[in-house]
């Protein structure tokens, strides 16, 4: 991804200078607005997340110890990817903690390390699947949901049997992905966890921000960064350009969750968003919200679960227009939610190539 | 389909002095463009010197012009790491960047490589080309002739040939491939190991096609001293990028911090370090060929401890100086000033813990292994490091950033639902 000049120019000023637009209700003032947004946004969605996220995971270790077998596990594994997606966006703290969020979820695999790296495993019959604890520092092409994804949908690897090694590997990723999502929802969710880094802001015990506007800063910066990587990565790479699409390259493809994962991840903002919104009637952000719906209903409307389309000039567009949408919303963000509230975006891990 | 929406957000700042703009901003980015044009010159200088090497190599190869090459090679990264703060924030640098310092590169596509770990793959059918021992075949259904490869064919035809970004035919990598060859000990110690004799005339010649091999190597790094010409012509007195940056000082101060955040946090600690250790994949190393990814680390890091601290060592000892952001910044925040200095000199004491780890004998390759807890632990320390001063710059941006804001819009098509009707 080429960084985009602009949107790394996108930064705000002086927090004490910038002027909310929409006169907040008579008396707050806007430290008092920033202090409410980031609670509701903290209480209301990333904890939710994370619970979410650890329930799901918890889930389909079970799942995978009662019957390891394609079949059986998908959806058990369909519901921890739908959970994760909840989740995702928030590149922060305990999911970005050791590298978790690539070891959960280790996509765009640009050079195919994943199925080189898993069948190398497998050929071997690598003893490392046997120990939680090594499994855990294995690389992440052969862990996370992505390299699950290979084990229920491939046709390369979905074949194997009860106990065989592909049978134990496959618990084995579910293992470290409960084992994640636990240590996050723990590290997060507790008292004295990152909710509360975020919401104490410099009166935290070890403070990573030092004032609540600079941790509802970086709520807003994961907000806008998540829409961009999607506009970015999970539509641009499948579209590629209009010489040559790139439909293998949609993200998820193999279990057909491609369209499923922008629906979830637009979802996922705007819940973030309407929480951040400086007043509790959604009404405060209308270009924001009517952007969302009809981003949300194109992607709906689109039918197309693996992106199979982007292959085809109509199907292409239609999912580029998508990207286009997305891209509105992140300006309409700007004006109804950055802006009231005194933050705009800061730098963020998509920023680089 | 893109405008650009000015966002109604005008910016106002603490008013210290009462001036309407921070007394010093046109010195501040007058020294950065200096550094700029110091450091691209340098870059220059050491391109040349690394392109009289090659000349030497070829004209007579041995194991010391090889390893005479392999030094300038070395001694050039030096200069161009300490440039890469001037990408992100320089819409005319980093346009150019993926020309010269193009990363990582599926090197399959101009060599020969070990089949059992490189070649054509789903995502890039040119990933085994090998353009030197081939002088016609396809890209993307057209015909190429190759029988001469030439400084234009690697440029236009083979670079990102079939959209593919890591068909990198050009630039610092593409070069350090034809000197060192593929890195085959995995994570074990050693780099690449190409003998010269693949640049040797007649029977003495190794692997196949020196002649050609030669060639691209001479017309890879002829592109790069032009690319790195036009670089340095830009911030040099008349230069475009140097212009746009004195025309608007308060975006300058905003390009500069740029420049230092998007550096530190997504490109350097994310894609360049982070993600090498999670896959425990010494491919993933920056300077996979050369095993020099410590220096390569170090020297973007002290890049941006340049920009912030305005002071740039040129490769003849000489320095430049001038007014700094951490001058504008005392002003405005000295206690901020002091933690963002103290940030990037904590980080540039953790890249160096890996430089020293390097130079002693355990090199990144290893560091990366999987298991590896010291190589992790001396990777992930220069990671936060990186990480903890992002959030010191985005305090700077809070204080120094004048501009209005300027955010992406879309007009989004004029009627995007015509098409699903």
């Amino acid at each position: 991804m080429r960084l985009s000049f602009l949107t790394a120019a996108t930064f705000l000023l002086a927090p004490m200078a910038a002027q909310p637009l929409v006169q907040p209700l008579a008396a707050q003032s806007l430290e008092e607005i920033q202090a409410q947004s980031l609670d509701r946004a903290v209480t209301e969605h990333t904890v939710p997340a994370v619970r979410a996220f650890d329930d799901a995971a918890r889930d389909l270790v079970m799942a995978s110890a009662k019957d390891c077998r394609p079949e059986a596990m998908q959806p058990a594994y369909n519901a921890a990817f739908d959970a994760w997606m909840g989740l995702q966006h928030l590149h922060m703290g305990p999911v970005e903690k050791d590298g978790r969020i690539l070891a959960i979820a280790f996509w765009p695999d640009k050079k195919g390390l994943g199925p080189r790296a898993l069948s190398r495993l497998i050929a071997d019959q690598d003893p490392i699947i046997d120990d939680a604890e090594q499994f855990a520092q294995a690389s992440i092409a052969v862990r996370g949901l992505f390299a699950l994804e290979y084990m229920l949908y491939d046709d390369q690897y979905d074949g194997y049997g009860r106990d065989s090694y592909s049978c134990h590997l496959v618990q084995a990723i579910a293992n470290d992905l409960g084992r994640m999502a636990h240590a996050i929802d723990v590290e997060w969710a507790s008292d004295g966890g990152f909710k509360d880094t975020l919401l104490q802001a410099a009166e935290a015990e070890t403070p990573v921000y030092l004032s609540r506007m600079e941790s509802l800063q970086a709520l807003y910066t994961m907000l806008t960064s998540s829409l961009e990587n999607t506009k970015d990565q999970r539509i641009g790479r499948p579209i590629g350009s209009f010489e040559k699409p790139r439909p293998a390259r949609a993200e998820a493809r193999r279990s057909g969750r491609s369209e499923r994962n922008v629906i979830l991840q637009l979802e996922a903002a705007r819940d973030l968003a309407r929480k951040m919104a400086p007043q509790s009637d959604a009404v405060a952000m209308p270009n924001t919200e009517e952007a969302f719906a009809k981003t949300i209903a194109l992607a709906e409307a689109l039918d197309d679960p693996s992106f199979e389309g982007a292959g085809d000039p109509m199907g292409r567009l239609k999912i580029e227009i998508i990207g286009q949408n997305i891209e509105a919303i992140i300006g309409h963000l700007a004006n109804e939610l950055g802006a009231p509230l005194g933050v705009s975006v800061g730098f963020n891990a998509g920023d680089g190539d | 389909m893109k405008r650009m929406m000015t966002a109604v957000i005008a910016a106002s700042l603490p008013t210290i002095t009462g001036a309407g703009a921070i007394a010093g901003e046109a010195e501040v980015v007058e020294n950065y463009a200096n550094i700029g044009a110091a450091v691209y010159g340098d870059a220059l200088i050491k391109g040349q010197e690394l392109s009289a090497a090659i000349d030497a190599l070829i004209a007579s190869p041995s194991e010391a012009t090889l390893a005479a090459a392999k030094a300038a090679w070395i001694e050039a990264r030096v200069p161009y790491q300490q440039s890469e703060v001037f990408r992100f924030g320089n819409p005319i640098v980093d346009d150019w960047e993926g020309k010269v310092n193009a990363w990582p590169l599926d090197e399959g596509l101009i060599d020969y490589v070990d089949p059992a770990t490189t070649g054509a793959t789903d995502e890039n059918p040119l990933g085994g080309l090998n353009v030197i021992a081939n002088a016609a075949f396809e890209i993307s259904g057209e015909a190429v002739d190759a029988s001469t490869i030439t400084p234009d064919l690697i440029a236009e035809t083979l670079h990102e040939a079939d959209e593919v970004e890591a068909n990198v035919a050009s630039g610092y990598h593409a070069i350090e491939f034809l000197l060192w060859g593929q890195d085959l000990n995995g994570t074990d110690h050693g780099a690449g190991e190409r003998p010269y004799t693949d640049y040797a005339a007649g029977e003495a010649c190794t692997n196949g096609n020196c002649d050609r091999r030669a060639q691209y190597l001479k017309a890879a790094t002829d592109l790069l001293v032009s690319d790195l010409e036009f670089m340095a012509g830009q911030w040099a007195e008349g230069g475009e990028a140097r212009a746009t940056v004195l025309a608007d000082p308060s975006a300058g101060i905003t390009a500069m911090l740029t420049g230092m955040g998007s550096l530190s946090y997504g490109e350097q600690a994310g894609e360049r370090m982070k993600l090498g250790v999670m896959l425990n994949d010494p491919e993933e190393e920056h300077d996979c060929f050369s095993d020099n990814t410590h220096n390569s680390h170090f020297y973007d890091g002290l890049g941006i401890h340049n920009v912030y601290f305005g002071k740039y060592t040129r490769v003849d000892g000489t320095q430049v100086t001038g007014e700094s952001l951490a001058d504008l910044l005392t002003a405005q925040d000295a206690g901020l000033a002091k933690e963002l200095g103290g940030a990037l000199d904590h980080t540039m004491a953790e890249l160096g813990e890996i430089k020293a780890a390097a130079e002693s004998g355990f090199s990144y390759d290893q560091m990366l292994a999987t298991g590896n807890a010291a190589g992790e632990e001396l990777i992930m320390s220069a990671v936060d490091a990186l990480v903890a001063q992002t959030r010191e710059i985005e305090r700077a941006v809070a204080v120094l950033s004048t501009s209005e804001i300027a955010v992406e819009g879309s007009d989004s098509l004029d009627n995007p639902e015509a098409v699903f009707e």
